[in-house]
């Protein structure tokens, strides 16, 4: 059973179905950061807003966007709650928060407050902290691709990395299959259609058989949004600890996730040699991603834990002087197995 | 804040009279619900002012600023004094139900416009996936006060347990703290009430007390069915007023009343999904029917259980039982109708042998068995979801239990399966058959229904004796009951004449047999008669002369189906039936019948000597050709179509004229449709199935 402080974290942050002219928004993770920290600074817990007069609450609290006529509005959808919530749960979701001992700390750590405040999921929870290696791509690849994705997500699971991709079909889907057919885990972050998804044939048998997590920061029922899509790409790269682009358009989801993940230095970014002037695989690599030249099973991501450091400090001036050497041209061995 | 002189003020208002003050327990729970946002749970019996707490709160509440009240009641619209109550107090209710679909859009946007006060649904609408998604949930924002009538439903403890009921407590149990909640009823024992106070959670009950000033009890033990219905034709005349009798099945509450207009007492059915031409849905017409009876156009309903939660009429002189309810409660419930206000009011309660099988009937099939549930669950895993006509298709399970499978699994929380639309999927979630649970249920409601057999012959006061059982601490001798006094109020016996003429008009009651039109997708595929049959090739409307083993006829054709001939005097009753009350068949011209292989003389030779009492030719000219599969054991439609292609053949000259297709048993009626379509396509005249008895599944 959800608790009272996951419920008022759902009122606060949610959006339910259907409410068409709604007069406030539910909270962005960054206006719930910010909340957040106001309540905890002052000692209250997210369920004590049930029983504070709201006042007292906003005492020392002037944000321009989050009102108490906001907070008060979104705290009174109860029966909406209610509904969603029964229906959810009753197809076997569990819920996470970002105080959830199963809520994946390499999100925390890297996008801090503004990391989703919750996450909705089905299959294995502990997976959501097991090392893992980013698969990402177009939905419209060809067969090599296909078969790029699939020999990455083999080779990373054979060195003990779960998949973490965003489920689409294309890239996304061969990796994470790849990975469960090898006897290695999956871990899919899910823009859209949470809900439906744990049902599939495809996926169902391996959700309840612990080798895949399925999870969503937003409504599990959602459609499909650009802005979500968008949103969750970030998700994918700061779970990780390395990330492969497999194949780019020159604009789109894939090609904005990479941008971020090199600009906000997360994770490595190594890209499929495809020197294809419609696919963007080159220009990420001008801007600072690594070319895989070789085939993929020769990758060793075990490297980083070789070399920790590598990974925590993504600050970005130091990623950049390291992107810096190896712009382009220079064939990064990092990535070539010694044995 | 609520106070209470504000709070009387509008008592007055509302029933508009000064003269007026709380009952003991009415501004408590307004005082809870609206000061404290608090959980009540109140049981009061009908007519005590239940609505009137959660009107007033719900006009604190809008008064507040706080969002619409939403009413869970299976009552079909606010009765008028409801409406008036939330009229005076200037409240604006509606309710949205199946039969004013085309008003729904209109009311949603009248509810986020916040024009209305306080919404009605029934509880079956909540466990309609498309009916929340598309219509509740959009509005639900903002709802303030929830209020579930009928609340002992919420209690698994036998008696009137609804799945319904378990989605409901299912989302009251997600609510946040802080959001009120009013659960009422007229009736409950303390293993209810205990059972409700858990599942809510954090409740305060209120209680009153059950007496009822007005009832004179009596009870009646008459075996069988003509005795009953010769009692009501003779003592209901004899009684002021107006009434309700309850019986258990349709097929009940059709022959009762057909019964009661012989003997020109203005009567009519009332069950679930009745139908009428004149009304668009059977909400409507429902609707309709408890009008007539509240204005006294009506001398008797004849209703089952359908009739219910809800419904009161203050000068209802009596509610007579012509077959036993399956518990105290639910008797307690209905009987608990007559006599709100008035000096003298009758419940008399009749129970017959055919009431333990009945009952039997329904223990044994509120829930379907691990076997089902297990198909169901094996076709559903193998498929990115199906629609409930492609479950139809892949397992051999009749269509009604399909679903009643899907919804007592979606009503489990969790679930291993979800609706999308129209096809159903399965969830990551694993099922275990709670066979304890079942049991348990089961079991108690075996323990209910000795129980009121009890009542039956108890020696003490009958009043006493519900009251008690109902755990009402103030529970005494009424001094009015038929044992109180000595001297029951009405006769046990009715004449000798009536009930004779009673056993007669049982004998005669014959059924309807109304032939298939569509051919399930993909069932024929050796005879192609497309998807609708074309009129040309439908059977003419058939007769049937009685149900499997009833006390009509059915016990006789049961019999002689097992002894391996058909008496004469079946033959005769054919005859009759022919020539005199069936005159659409009027100018039939020759006679077949329906060939089996296993009992291959049986019917034919029937159907022979139906020919010769009628002087017509008998002409055997449909063949099985192939060996099939029990028809009997087909369980839905598209099986029992499958099961019949190909199967039959046309062997000599069909002449042209209308025909009467004879067969001992007609089930599911896809061999007569299929026998009438091969019979025309071949040059017959119209086709008119006749059948001496129906094992068809309506109860």
């Amino acid at each position: 059973m959800i608790d009272e402080t996951t419920k008022a974290i759902l009122l606060l942050t949610t959006y339910f179905s259907g409410e068409k002219n709604r007069p406030f928004n539910p909270l962005t993770p960054i206006e719930w950061g910010r909340f957040a920290e106001h309540l905890h600074a002052r000692n209250f817990s997210p369920d004590s807003l049930f029983s504070h007069e709201l006042d007292k609450v906003f005492e020392g609290f002037a944000d321009k966007k989050i009102s108490k006529e906001r907070v008060s509005y979104l705290l009174g959808r109860g029966a909406s709650l209610a509904l969603s919530l029964e229906k959810w749960e009753r197809s076997g979701i569990w819920i996470l928060t970002r105080g959830s001992d199963e809520y994946p700390g390499l999100l925390k750590k890297r996008l801090g407050a503004k990391s989703p405040p919750l996450l909705f999921g089905y299959g294995n929870a502990k997976l959501l902290n097991t090392p893992s290696v980013a698969v990402v791509g177009s939905r419209d690849v060809d067969d090599n691709d296909i078969k790029f994705s699939r020999s990455v997500a083999v080779t990373a699971a054979s060195q003990g990395y779960s998949i973490v991709s965003g489920g689409a079909r294309g890239v996304d889907e061969a990796a994470m299959r790849g990975a469960i057919e090898a006897e290695g885990t999956a871990v899919g972050i899910l823009a859209n259609s949470l809900l439906r998804a744990s049902t599939s044939v495809a996926y169902r048998r391996h959700l309840n058989e612990g080798n895949l997590v399925l999870v969503s920061p937003f409504n599990p029922e959602a459609g499909f949004s650009v802005g979500n899509a968008m949103q969750r790409n970030k998700y994918i790269y700061c779970m990780s600890r390395a990330a492969v682009v497999v194949h780019s358009g020159l604009s789109g989801g894939t090609w904005n996730g990479a941008v971020e993940n090199l600009k906000q230095g997360w994770v490595p970014l190594f890209v499929r040699k495809n020197e294809d002037l419609k696919a963007g695989n080159t220009k990420l690599v001008e801007q600072g991603g690594r070319w895989i030249k070789y085939n993929p099973s020769l990758i060793d991501f075990t490297i980083f834990e070789r070399d920790p450091e590598k990974e925590i400090n993504n600050t970005k001036s130091e990623n950049k002087s390291s992107y810096d050497e190896h712009k382009g041209n220079v064939q990064l061995d990092l990535f070539v197995s010694d044995k | 804040m609520a106070e209470k002189v504000v709070a009387e003020e509008l008592l007055k208002k509302s029933i508009g009279r000064d003269d007026v003050s709380f009952r003991p327990g009415q501004w408590e729970a307004i005082d809870e619900l609206v000061n404290n946002r608090g959980r009540i749970l109140m049981i009061q019996r009908t007519g005590w002012g239940k609505s009137l707490v959660y009107f007033i709160s719900t006009r604190f509440f809008r008064d507040m600023g706080v969002g619409p009240t939403l009413i869970i009641s299976p009552l079909l619209a606010l009765m008028r004094n409801q409406i008036d109550m939330a009229q005076n107090l200037g409240l604006q209710p509606a309710t949205i139900n199946s039969s004013n679909q085309n008003e729904w859009e209109q009311i949603m946007k009248s509810v986020s416009e916040g024009n209305i006060d306080a919404l009605l649904i029934s509880p079956e609408r909540l466990a309609n996936q498309q009916f929340v998604e598309q219509v509740l949930q959009p509005i639900s924002d903002t709802i303030g006060l929830l209020v579930i009538d009928e609340a002992h439903c919420i209690s698994d403890w036998g008696h009137d347990f609804r799945p319904d009921y378990q989605r409901i407590i299912e989302i009251v149990k997600r609510l946040p703290p802080k959001m009120p909640v009013l659960a009422t009823t007229a009736t409950a024992n303390n293993r209810v009430i205990e059972d409700v106070e858990r599942q809510l959670g954090n409740v305060h009950t209120l209680r009153g007390t059950l007496d009822r000033e007005s009832l004179v009890l009596q009870t009646l033990r008459l075996s069988d069915r003509a005795s009953r219905l010769a009692w009501l034709a003779e003592y209901i005349p004899q009684i002021e007023g107006t009434g309700v009798v309850y019986v258990l099945t349709r097929r009940d509450a059709e022959q009762v009343t057909e019964w009661l207009k012989l003997y020109g007492i203005v009567a009519m059915s009332y069950y679930s999904n009745i139908n009428c031409e004149a009304f668009p849905d059977t909400n409507e017409y429902r609707e309709h029917l408890e009008n007539l009876l509240q204005s006294n156009q009506l001398k008797v309903l004849v209703a089952t259980v359908a009739l219910g939660m809800g419904y009161d009429k203050p000068d209802l002189a009596f509610v007579i039982h012509y077959q036993s309810p399956g518990s105290v409660i639910s008797y307690y419930q209905q009987v608990g109708r007559a006599g709100r206000a008035l000096s003298l009011a009758y419940g008399i309660l009749m129970t017959g042998d055919e009431d333990e099988n009945i009952h039997d009937y329904f223990r044994r099939s509120a829930f379907p068995t691990e076997e089902q549930v297990e198909a169901v669950l094996r076709v559903l895993e193998q498929h990115d979801g199906l629609s409930i006509s492609s479950i139809e298709a892949r397992i051999n399970m009749r269509q009604g239990k399909i679903k009643e499978v899907l919804k007592f699994l979606d009503v489990q929380n969790p679930s291993p399966v979800t609706q999308d639309g129209s096809k159903w999927y399965r969830t990551t979630v694993q099922f275990h058959m709670d066979h304890e649970k079942i049991r348990r249920i089961s079991n108690k409601r075996e323990e209910e229904w000795r129980e009121i057999q009890e009542y039956v012959s108890t020696e003490g006061c009958l009043m006493k004796f519900l009251r008690s059982s109902l755990n009402d601490p103030d529970a005494d001798e009424c001094g009015r009951c038929a044992r109180c006094t000595q001297t029951p109020a009405f006769p046990v016996e009715a004449s000798r004449d009536l009930v004779i003429e009673a056993k007669k008009f049982l004998k005669n009651d014959i059924l309807i047999f109304k032939p298939k039109k569509q051919i399930p997708k993909g069932a024929l595929t050796k005879y192609d008669f497309g998807y609708n049959i074309p009129e040309d090739l439908r059977a003419e409307q058939g007769r049937i002369l009685s149900r499997w083993n009833d006390a009509g006829w059915g016990g006789i054709v049961a019999e002689d189906k097992h002894s391996g001939y058909f008496r004469d005097e079946l033959v005769s009753v054919f005859e009759e039936l022919v020539c005199s009350r069936w005159p659409e068949a009027d100018g039939i011209e020759w006679i077949t019948c329906v060939p089996s292989d296993t009992h291959h003389l049986l019917v034919p030779d029937f159907a022979k000597r139906v020919a010769v009492a009628l002087n017509l030719p008998f002409c055997p000219i449909i063949k099985k050709i192939r060996r099939n599969e029990p028809q009997k054991m087909q369980e839905n439609r598209y099986h029992q179509c499958k099961n019949l292609d190909g199967v039959f053949k046309i062997t000599d000259q069909v002449p042209t004229g209308p025909v009467l297709l004879i067969d001992d048993i007609i089930d599911s009626g896809w061999t007569m449709t299929i026998l009438a379509a091969l019979l025309r396509h071949h040059g017959s005249g119209p086709v008119f199935p006749a059948a001496l008895t129906s094992t068809s599944f309506e109860v």
